[in-house]
């Protein structure tokens, strides 16, 4: 196991769901299972995106974002969004 | 020669159009929208995501000497913020992280400082803006982020827009305010704003023009900025610049994005300037500054990438109202039966942004993206 | 492999299970004084003459003392267990080894889990402090990752796979309907279970197992000894557990179609228990159907179906309670509720009831098959742990 950064590369949407459960001030929270270009693979949300239009195959981009916010401790990770400028 | 080396700028994806706040309050309608964060946003997130612009545009192996982070809407305090920006632009960790937050000012504070350094420095200018509901702020307001890194200029990175000169002037008085922790600012009557700002907008304009050896009227752009409205139309008014220099202040695109806006505009424009290009920036914030720049032959080669116009272009403007409140929590509405997401805990984050790859640290910049790791089987 | 298992060593001869559902008016106590008071009288055994005992529970409890306290105890061994939703199996397995080993002659496996006094939709876990980038997602949402991921796999459309799995939902239903003991004992209309509010993905609030209160119990002694105890007693024909590495998340190479933990612990319970077409030779299965698109999916990882076919097998009733292969017939997760330290034991209890020919006769199965199946699974995809065990009437040739 070694450490390589995947920030900056593209992701595919391997399969998803829409989390009507968890708590969120945006719901449903979007869940996807992303394959990277070049490999690697992450289980995460998804953001800024329409949460009806999700496909297996869409295309995604890395993006900062809080995860939660508890108690005023914010948890900053990354979550993906489609891949929309350029 | 100093100046702008790399710039980037990022506008959420939601837009907020004024005629749903007039709906929804049955108040008169504003023209335009509004950028909104979105929900999972806030100064700190979208000060990353105009950083890792900037850093994309800046040749490999030039790292800043320094992060300086500004906003009127930090995530915490005691706390440094830009050590979170930090991280996440994988900087070296002999790249120092300041935070200059609290006041609107500090945004031009920031890029002050950056510019002034003796080695490329990131000034990453954010703000979320938001009042009560109804109310000016929020209708006028708007978020987004501007990162500029700024220096003496190199082969591998060139000066895009050159300091030519700079002026400020300072002064105290309460034309707003806002309390730590409260969720709007006090406005003073606003024909008050304006008597104030005016002759200190002229002052430092004078003197920053004087230095450039120039006139208003030679000036190809004239961005001024603030968040006194009348204030700034005063300066306009006064500027002596000719009608089609003054800048769009995306007022009705995008808002006024409060410390984030002179990195946002000065951005719009080294988005189109043309080589040689003289570009003036005024700021009024408690007091007036003024940035004058040149851009260079480099430019055209190095524009960010997603632009101003770009990232306006991307975003959709149909967010509710309701969930616009929803998410600045000013509706608290109730969620499912569900228990709170446990919040990370001290040591093992320290672990995790530590690396795991054991080198050590100044030649590994790899603690960030770390996080978001590839799986590379045994 | 070295998995020898221990098959015919030991033998059920006393089993309780208390009805699961809201139990507003009992505690964690009550309902273990219930299955085990149950499951000592079907043996006929006193609690004193009960050598050793393990628990399971994922969170009603800590310690053996959860079971030692109420049940009055005389400095008895017990082991408290937990291995998420699998822990009631786990309970049972440990039991049987004790037995195999020689180390006791007469024990107990207890599983009780209180999930509706936490007040929460769903079921909540509390994980150790950590950096917070583990993924928190609601169980029926990791679950539902499935259905995309086999829709796209086996090209069946979003109409097709909503039929599918209300289908076993309704099936779930109409089992439990017939099991005075279960959470939900009515049949669901395909018409309300499609309609039901969207929870996670395409699941609605009847593709999820019921959030329940219950407690399960088992008695455990040798194989020879067992007609001291009972006429009928069921033997354990295998026992398998696995945990998988959990790198599904991170692996490019799972589809989210399948559980390799599944197929791995089957396969071993299978050749310790000789079975070589598990279709044709079991009586029925006991699976873990937590949501509907696990079902799905198991009816293939533990080989009652091809590859790709068992979204039709499911429409053709296959796997109905008059069907090739009855799977959960006494209602499943689904109907008869999912008390996680509870479950694996339940499975086991209505293993014991059918192939006993105990089974209240509208849902008893009439084969002359001889084998039972218990599948329990624990996690989510791509990262779960599972347990298959095979029970039968009589010992092996």
């Amino acid at each position: 196991m070694e450490d390589e950064p995947l920030a900056d590369l593209e992701a595919t949407v391997a399969t998803f769901t829409l989390d009507r459960l968890a708590p969120s001030l945006n719901p449903p929270v979007v869940a996807a299972v992303l394959d990277f270009e070049g490999g690697g693979r992450y289980q995460g949300e998804l953001t800024d995106v329409d949460a009806d239009s999700v496909a297996i195959g869409d295309r995604v981009e890395m993006t900062f974002r809080l995860i939660s916010t508890v108690n005023g401790v914010r948890n900053y990770f990354w979550k993906a969004r489609p891949k929309r400028e350029g | 020669m100093s100046g702008v080396l790399s710039y980037g700028t990022y506008v959420p994806y939601y837009r907020l159009q004024r005629s749903a706040i007039a709906a929804a309050l049955g108040t008169p309608s504003g023209k335009g929208s509004r950028a909104v964060a979105s929900s999972d946003e806030d100064t700190t997130t979208m000060a990353v995501e105009a950083g890792r612009v900037a850093m994309r545009g800046l040749a490999d192996g030039v790292a800043p000497g320094a992060v300086y982070f500004a906003t009127a809407d930090p995530a915490y305090l005691d706390k440094t913020n830009a050590t979170a920006i930090h991280v996440a632009l994988a900087l070296p960790d002999d790249t120092a992280a300041y935070d200059m937050v609290g006041s609107v000012r500090s945004g031009v504070g920031a890029l002050r400082a950056a510019l002034d350094a003796k080695q490329p420095t990131l000034a990453v200018l954010s703000d979320l803006r938001t009042g009560l509901a109804g109310g000016n702020d929020e209708r006028d307001g708007g978020d987004a982020a501007a990162a500029i890194v700024c220096g003496p200029g190199s082969d591998e990175a060139p000066v895009l827009a050159e300091l030519v000169a700079s002026a400020s002037v300072t002064a105290e008085f309460m034309d707003r305010w806002r309390v730590p922790g409260a969720r709007s600012s006090t406005v003073w009557e606003e024909r008050f704003g304006g008597h104030a700002y005016a002759p200190l907008a002229e002052q430092a304009l004078t003197d920053a023009l004087k230095a450039a050896d120039t006139t208003p009227d030679g000036l190809d752009h004239l961005i001024v900025t603030g968040p006194q409205a009348r204030g700034v139309r005063a300066a306009l008014a006064k500027s002596g610049a000719r009608p089609e220099a003054v800048v769009d202040d995306l007022s009705a695109t995008v808002g006024n994005t409060g410390t984030a806006h002179p990195g946002l505009l000065l951005s719009s424009v080294l988005d189109a300037a043309e080589p040689g290009a003289l570009i003036a920036l005024v700021v009024l914030a408690d007091g007036a500054d003024v940035l004058v720049f040149r851009a260079t032959d480099a430019l055209a080669q190095h524009r960010a990438s997603p632009s101003v116009a770009q990232w306006i272009a991307s975003g959709r403007d149909d967010l509710d109202y309701q969930r616009f409140l929803t998410w600045r929590e000013s509706l608290v509405r109730e969620g499912p039966r569900r228990p709170d997401p446990v919040s990370p805990a001290g040591p093992p984050r320290c672990v995790e942004s530590s690396g795991s790859s054991g080198s050590s640290g100044a030649a590994a910049p790899s603690a960030a993206p770390a996080t978001c790791r590839r799986h590379v089987s045994a | 492999m070295g998995s020898h298992g221990i098959r015919d060593r030991v033998a059920i001869v006393g089993m309780g299970c208390t009805p699961f559902g809201e139990h507003w008016d009992k505690s964690v106590d009550d309902l273990v004084i219930d299955s085990t008071t149950e499951a000592l009288a079907s043996a006929g055994v006193a609690v004193d003459d009960v050598d050793a005992f393990w628990l399971g529970t994922m969170g009603s409890g800590v310690s053996g003392l959860t079971l030692s306290r109420p049940l009055h105890l005389d400095y008895k061994p017990v082991s408290r267990l937990e291995n998420m939703c699998a822990t009631g199996s786990e309970a049972f397995r440990n039991a049987c080894y004790a037995v195999a080993s020689g180390a006791y002659d007469t024990v107990m496996a207890v599983g009780v889990e209180k999930l509706k006094d936490s007040g929460f939709s769903g079921l909540t876990m509390s994980p150790p402090p950590g950096d917070g980038t583990a993924v928190e997602l609601t169980a029926p949402a990791m679950f539902s990752l499935l259905a995309p991921a086999y829709r796209e796999k086996y090209g069946v459309d979003e109409q097709e796979m909503k039929d599918v799995l209300t289908r076993i939902a309704w099936k779930n239903h109409k089992n439990g309907a017939l099991n005075p003991r279960a959470q939900f004992k009515r049949e669901v209309s395909k018409e309300v279970i499609c309609n039901s509010p969207l929870i996670a993905g395409q699941l609605g609030i009847f593709d999820c197992s019921g959030v329940s209160d219950g407690s399960a119990a088992a008695m455990i002694v040798r194989a020879e000894d067992a007609h001291e105890y009972t006429d009928k007693p069921i033997y354990v024909k295998a026992l398998s557990f696995v945990a998988g590495p959990a790198n599904g998340p991170i692996d490019p190479e799972y589809d989210y179609t399948s559980f390799e933990e599944v197929v791995r612990s089957s396969q071993d319970a299978y050749a310790q228990a000789g079975i070589e077409d598990p279709r044709a030779e079991l009586a029925l299965a006991e699976v873990h159907d937590c949501f509907t698109p696990t079902e799905l999916v198991l009816m293939e990882d533990l080989g009652f179906a091809e590859r790709g076919t068992a979204w039709k097998e499911v429409l053709a009733g296959t796997f109905d309670l008059d069907g090739e292969l009855a799977v959960n017939p006494d209602g499943g997760l689904k109907s008869f509720g999912h008390p996680i330290g509870a479950s694996g034991l339940r499975m086991l209890f209505e293993c014991w009831l059918q192939l006993r020919h105990e089974a209240p006769a509208e849902r008893q199965i009439t084969n002359d098959k001889k084998l039972g199946l218990t599948h329990n699974l624990g996690g989510a995809p791509g990262e779960c742990v599972s347990f298959v065990s095979v029970v039968g009437a009589e010992p092996s040739d």
